[in-house]
């Protein structure tokens, strides 16, 4: 036992020695992944921005041209929303090559019809041979805009209708009108107050900012063999020297392995005291917590951490090759890491996709990383983690124990 | 203390590395074992010290140490022709790996340490050591355990003439005091100082005539 403590402790030596390479190499990997996540997040956006719809029909009324403007200028549909005036054969040409979303006809005499209140209909065409969520939308926006139309205008006229009965006129009349306009126009503008939007379903119960946060992080603990090759292939060569000096392959084992956790722990925690200092609204779930929290989330990931460093360990331990290991590592870390919801949340991915990367050990312990983020958290998870890392652990041993006696 | 290394055979494959090589040795003694490049010596010694899986016996006073690997570690010191240090770690850092608190000041008062010279690079990171600094720790770090036995693989190798020097006055104090050393050596001089030679050539072990 003290042959294996005196083991671990050089060992967790080499490991501090080794860290500030392995951290540098860390925070390159995080801003590098930042930036591949931030692309795709804005990457995601811009395409939002690319939903265009267009206008056909007779837009010189003043009324309607207002509209439009003021839909498209001041209103937040010009986030996901562009109108895009334009003749009805050029915008069938488009939206067939994808270049519209689709378009809406505007009869003629649109607005005189509404100012006599009279039943008119405006047409939404889009390519709907897809079943995709995007033309769904699309309609239910125009559907939005032809009923505030028609119904703010019938409003309107009603409204001069009555006040007219009620002997108003000249000045005070437009006064009214202009009032029931400012009103109606105040309830679009502000329809986002209307509720409180609640993300949830694909990213779980988290913010894209606090997914994208768990994704990062997860991504980096399952690269870390990879920057910390120094400190795992170090220890090959010496194996059987110290399984004859008595030192069990277990001993060995377990030694290294703590060496390793110790390195995994140090760079997370210096990694989450940093995101501290992050933008809250970046990170909505991370506001209020405090050094305290990290070490609270810390603590909730350990089972997580152990699985997956424990599966690093064994695979490091399996191939005997360093180029290979390191490409085995990083292979694995990727393939994993978008399997598991890294890269596009899993609940985007088929059915059978999601159910199975649901049972492996990366997938699950992604989940906990995401559910302990939340405030949630899964025992159950967390117990089979915990003996999974066990048994990756013991196989390492194995591993280990099978070279020396082979003599490689 | 009665050494018998009994029909040691090793392959690779269908080539004979070392083929039913035996000899012996006792207290006191020390040991040369000569040969080719690629004749089998490192074989030899990494098979007796259990770092490498081999057939035959390793017998001390009638005990086989290869099917007692706990008594084999606690009896045996091995250094291997590349010394086996951590390139992060320091001479202080190696020693506390081996060393007990009490043993490791004893070792470097008038110890070992002392001896080899140790003490005068403590602080240094193996990367930066000298071959030579790397040898004597190594020798530090093997007899740590106080080991009755010592195998070593080109322990005088690439040294300069003073740590040479001082790494024979320590074996020579070490066999005095009732060990035994198996040595692979190229030197001519660590030949002379054996009591035992003995020429490798082809996996089958000849007798030679030693200095002593």
């Amino acid at each position: 036992m003290r042959a294996v403590m005196l083991y671990a402790r050089a060992q967790c030596m080499r490991a501090i020695r080794l860290f500030p390479a392995v951290l540098a190499m860390s925070a390159l990997l995080a801003v590098s992944l930042c930036i591949v996540l931030n692309t795709m997040v804005s990457g995601a956006a811009e395409r939002q921005v690319k939903a265009r719809i267009g206008l056909v029909g007779d837009l010189s009324d003043d009324y309607l041209s207002m509209g439009i403007y003021a839909v498209q200028h001041m209103d937040s549909s010009r986030f996901a929303v562009e109108f895009v005036p334009v003749e009805e054969t050029q915008a069938r040409e488009q939206v067939r090559n994808g270049t519209l979303s689709g378009y809406l006809l505007i009869p003629d005499g649109f607005t005189e019809s509404v100012m006599y209140g009279e039943q008119i209909t405006l047409t939404f065409v889009s390519a709907d041979k897809t079943a995709t969520l995007l033309p769904s939308v699309i309609r239910e926006v125009a559907d939005c805009a032809a009923v505030y139309v028609k119904e703010s205008e019938s409003g309107v006229f009603a409204m001069q209708d009555r006040a007219k009965e009620a002997g108003i006129s000249g000045e005070p009349l437009w006064d009214l009108t202009e009032k029931l306009d400012l009103q109606y126009l105040s309830m679009v503008f502000s329809r986002d107050d209307l509720c409180d939007l609640e993300q949830t379903g694909a990213m779980g119960t988290l913010s894209v900012g606090g997914y994208y946060f768990c994704a990062l992080l997860f991504l980096l603990v399952m690269l870390l063999p990879v920057m910390s090759t120094s400190l795992l292939s170090g220890e090959r060569k010496h194996a059987a020297y110290f399984a004859g000096r008595g030192l069990s392959a277990s001993g060995q084992t377990v030694g290294e392995y703590l060496a390793y956790a110790v390195t995994l722990l140090l760079l997370l925690v210096l990694f989450l005291l940093c995101t501290l200092f992050a933008p809250k609204t970046l990170i909505p779930e991370w506001s209020g917590a405090g050094v305290g929290g990290v070490f609270v989330w810390m603590i909730k990931l350990l089972p997580a951490l152990a699985a997956l460093s424990a599966t690093q360990f064994l695979l490091w331990e399996a191939v005997p090759n360093t180029v290979n290991g390191v490409l085995l590592q990083f292979l694995l870390a990727i393939s994993l890491g978008f399997i598991s919801g890294c890269f596009y949340p899993a609940e985007f991915f088929p059915d059978s996709v999601r159910r199975f990367a649901a049972l492996l050990p990366t997938g699950q312990a992604f989940a906990l990383f995401r559910d302990s983020l939340a405030g949630g958290y899964r025992p159950l998870s967390a117990v089979l983690l915990t003996v999974f890392a066990a048994s990756m652990l013991a196989l390492a041993c194995g591993v280990r124990a099978y070279r020396i006696r082979r003599g490689r | 203390m009665e050494l018998e290394i009994k029909h040691v055979s090793k392959r690779y494959g269908a080539t004979h590395v070392l083929n039913d090589v035996s000899f012996g040795l006792r207290s006191g003694e020390r040991v040369a074992i000569a040969g080719g490049n690629g004749s089998g010596k490192s074989t030899l010694l990494a098979i007796l010290a259990g770092t490498l899986p081999g057939s035959g016996q390793f017998l001390c006073d009638g005990l086989d140490l290869c099917t007692h690997p706990k008594e084999r570690a606690r009896l045996i010191g091995y250094l291997p022709q590349t010394p086996p240090l951590f390139e992060e770690l320091n001479a202080r850092d190696h020693l506390r790996l081996y060393y007990g608190r009490r043993e490791m000041r004893g070792a470097l008062q008038g110890g070992v340490a002392e001896l080899l010279g140790v003490n005068g690079f403590l602080r240094t990171p193996v990367r930066k050591m000298s071959g030579g600094m790397k040898k004597r720790l190594a020798v530090a770090c093997a007899v740590a355990h106080r080991p009755r036995v010592l195998l070593l693989d080109e322990v005088g190798a690439a040294l300069d003439p003073a740590c040479r020097q001082a790494i024979f006055a320590y074996l020579d104090d070490f066999c005095a005091n009732g060990g035994a050393v198996i040595s692979i050596t190229h030197d001519t001089d660590e030949f002379a100082c054996a009591n035992r030679a003995y020429l490798l050539r082809d996996g089958v072990l000849t007798e030679a005539e030693a200095g002593r």
